[in-house]
């Protein structure tokens, strides 16, 4: 499958990373390449380079809308990237930590969460006070069930 | 010699200073002499120096003896007055002197020559014409003496700012009641709008203060309150405190009308901090033919902007969001078609135009613009001037719109609505979205638009946001978060996530969204 991938929040104010970054993608990007997938990496510049086959930084809007309808799917964390995507009724996994995807993920997509006891207490504060942990997300083994499930189902056509 | 008391005098010295004095009996020129030592900066005086012609038989009399008992005459009263290069004495009969002086010329006249009724009455009308808006008109030696000058200052209707001793004091201006009605602000703000009425330049008549508290407390037991009551006495500006019904401000504002026994009604909000010249500035704006005046209302919470060129005073574009006239920073006086907050307004135009919207809820929502609305509908003008300045707390304490059943503030605003379809306008609002939050946001809020606009019914949607790019092909205007700041001050009641906290809400921000915006 063509697949976008759209790993990182924005950076906290210290140059940290988000809360809501994904710790393992190197990994999951080698797992998904194993199984033959195709992989865009977008972003914005600056941002650290996954050993995707493709990467477009700095795509304007209409550039990014026809990146994602050329695409089969996407993974993302809890970034723009899956409301974009749901605007345009584009299928997709979501990795979410401490973020409750009942409030921020779409019906539309694959919502994946370790478990609500991860989910931070107060869900509207400032992402950039929140720390990062590692432990609240899922292994990536997990996303190659979801993903092989997905590419199985043919539901992301 | 002078032939007032030291109260008297004490007084006229501490007026005179800076004025231009025309005054009606010279006699021996000790009273000219006073104001102009105090500081005048010019007495015209007149006096007939000929008691013998005097018609009125008793003035005659008194004129005689008076003058025969001081030695007075022209030569001697010239004397007394010579240092004065400023001070024309004028002889003559004053009835036939001063229609011939320049109208609108003083700022003060005092009237101490003819003593019967009739020469006071002429006096008096003579006068009123050569004083400056606002100006004061003196009289003196009303006492049970000069019956004649009692009776004819009982007719007079302007307002009478000072009595001491025998000097009476009118002002050539419209009478005033100002009139606060108030809500458990007893120790934030009241006090404070208190005190911006007790220092006007001008001060009004009459203060009502409807209370609405919760608590109500006896004011004049309480010590800040005794101050401000002693110095409103100082100032004689008569107050009474109503307990208010609790039934929300229009009531109180309709009771005002009802209560208030002078030419304007000064509407206040609690939590006003007024520049010492509104008053005056309202009252000089107030022309024949004006029903209502307003002036600059500006709020600390948001910076104070050039008038933007939507905000024409028109009410069928009232957009609550964008604000009034009286929020922004203008030149020269605009016509409006309502106004907002506090103004002046003329109590019979209120009465013709059938008063307050009394259908409205507690909370009173639009109350003013109706009101102000219904005065213009009666044929006067209404008018904003950007020559005086109050400053809006809106104290998140307390308020007499404290209410906390949201539904009144959507009910009155349906009401308002109809009325203006009644009166033949088509409301216009612009419906105002601002997204000062991230990228995500905007692409969730995107979809929500769509259902915006299909039942927004050609409303005008204006989108305040951080990443405009993404509404690039929506048919919607598009404004800065900066220019949104601006325009309507503190954006918290934007806050997506603030809202979603404050209302408990635990759904995705799509349906947060619609809840904010759809509802």
């Amino acid at each position: 499958m063509k697949i976008i991938i759209s790993p990182f929040s924005r950076k906290r104010p210290n140059g940290e990373c988000n809360a809501k970054d994904y710790p393992d993608w190197q990994s999951l990007v080698n797992l998904l390449r194993s199984d033959g997938h195709h992989l865009i990496q977008v972003g914005q510049s600056g941002e650290q380079q996954l050993p995707c086959q493709e990467i477009k930084f700095d795509l304007s809007i209409s550039e990014l809308r026809e990146v994602l309808l050329n695409s089969d799917t996407f993974i993302s964390v809890d970034n723009f990237f899956p409301h974009f995507a749901a605007y345009y009724n584009k299928r997709g996994i979501v990795i979410f930590g401490k973020s409750d995807p009942r409030i921020y993920g779409h019906e539309l997509h694959i919502n994946v969460l370790k478990s609500r006891n991860c989910l931070r207490l107060n869900q509207f504060d400032h992402w950039h006070s929140e720390p990062h942990d590692a432990e609240v997300f899922v292994k990536p083994f997990a996303i190659m069930n979801v993903i092989r499930d997905f590419d199985a189902s043919g539901d992301f056509q | 010699m002078i032939y007032m008391t030291l109260a008297e005098i004490a007084y006229l010295k501490d007026i005179a200073r800076g004025k231009r004095i025309l005054e009606i009996g010279t006699f021996d020129g000790g009273s000219a002499a006073l104001m102009l030592g105090a500081g005048a900066l010019k007495v015209t005086t007149i006096d007939l120096f000929n008691p013998d012609a005097l018609q009125n038989e008793d003035s005659r009399a008194e004129y005689q003896r008076k003058f025969q008992q001081y030695e007075i005459s022209e030569e001697k009263t010239r004397a007394n007055l010579i240092e004065y290069a400023n001070c024309n004495l004028i002889v003559g009969e004053s009835k036939e002197i001063v229609p011939c002086l320049k109208d609108g010329e003083y700022d003060m006249v005092l009237i101490d020559g003819d003593h019967s009724y009739e020469g006071v009455k002429a006096d008096c009308a003579n006068t009123l014409l050569k004083l400056k808006k606002n100006g004061l008109i003196l009289f003196h030696d009303n006492n049970q003496k000069f019956p004649g000058v009692m009776k004819a200052l009982q007719e007079v209707t302007l307002p009478k700012i000072a009595q001491v001793d025998s000097l009476t004091v009118f002002q050539k201006r419209l009478s005033v009641t100002a009139e606060i009605s108030t809500k458990d602000r007893y120790f934030s703000t009241l006090p404070m709008t208190i005190s911006g009425i007790i220092t006007q330049n001008i001060t009004p008549d009459k203060l009502l203060i409807f209370d609405d508290s919760e608590n109500v407390i006896d004011l004049r037991t309480v010590p800040i309150y005794q101050h401000l009551f002693r110095l409103l006495d100082m100032k004689g500006i008569r107050w009474e405190v109503v307990f208010g019904e609790k039934k929300g401000q229009t009531l109180n504002h309709q009771k005002a009308l009802r209560m208030a026994d002078t030419d304007c009604i000064w509407r206040l909000d609690d939590d006003l901090i007024l520049e010492s010249n509104v008053l005056e500035t309202l009252l000089d704006q107030m022309n024949d033919g004006v029903g209502a005046v307003g002036c600059c209302i500006w709020h600390p919470d948001r910076p104070v902007i050039d008038l933007p060129p939507h905000i024409n005073g028109k009410i069928n574009l009232l957009s609550i969001e964008y604000g009034a006239m009286e929020w922004f920073r203008f030149q020269g006086i605009r016509k409006v078609e309502h106004l907002y907050s506090s103004f002046l307004y003329r109590r019979q135009a209120a009465l013709e135009a059938g008063g307050y919207p009394m259908d409205l809820s507690f909370v009173g929502h639009h109350e003013e613009t109706i009101f102000s609305h219904k005065i213009m509908r009666a044929g006067y003008e209404l008018i904003v001037t950007p020559d005086a300045k109050m400053y809006h707390l809106r104290n998140p304490e307390g308020g007499i719109r404290s209410y906390q059943d949201q539904s009144l503030w959507q009910q009155d605003h349906e009401k308002f609505i109809r009325l203006l379809e009644e009166w033949g306008y088509k409301p216009q609002e612009d419906k105002i979205i601002v997204l000062d939050n991230g990228l995500g946001d905007h692409w969730v809020f995107k979809q929500v638009l769509q259902k915006i606009k299909a039942i927004s019914n050609g409303t005008k949607i204006i989108i305040a946001c951080c990443y405009p790019e993404v509404f690039a092909d929506d048919d919607v205007t598009i404004i800065s978060i900066a220019d949104a700041y601006n325009a309507f001050g503190n954006l918290d009641r934007y806050n997506l996530y603030k809202w979603c906290a404050e209302h408990d809400c635990h759904e995705s921000i799509e349906k947060a969204f619609e809840a904010m915006y759809l509802q």
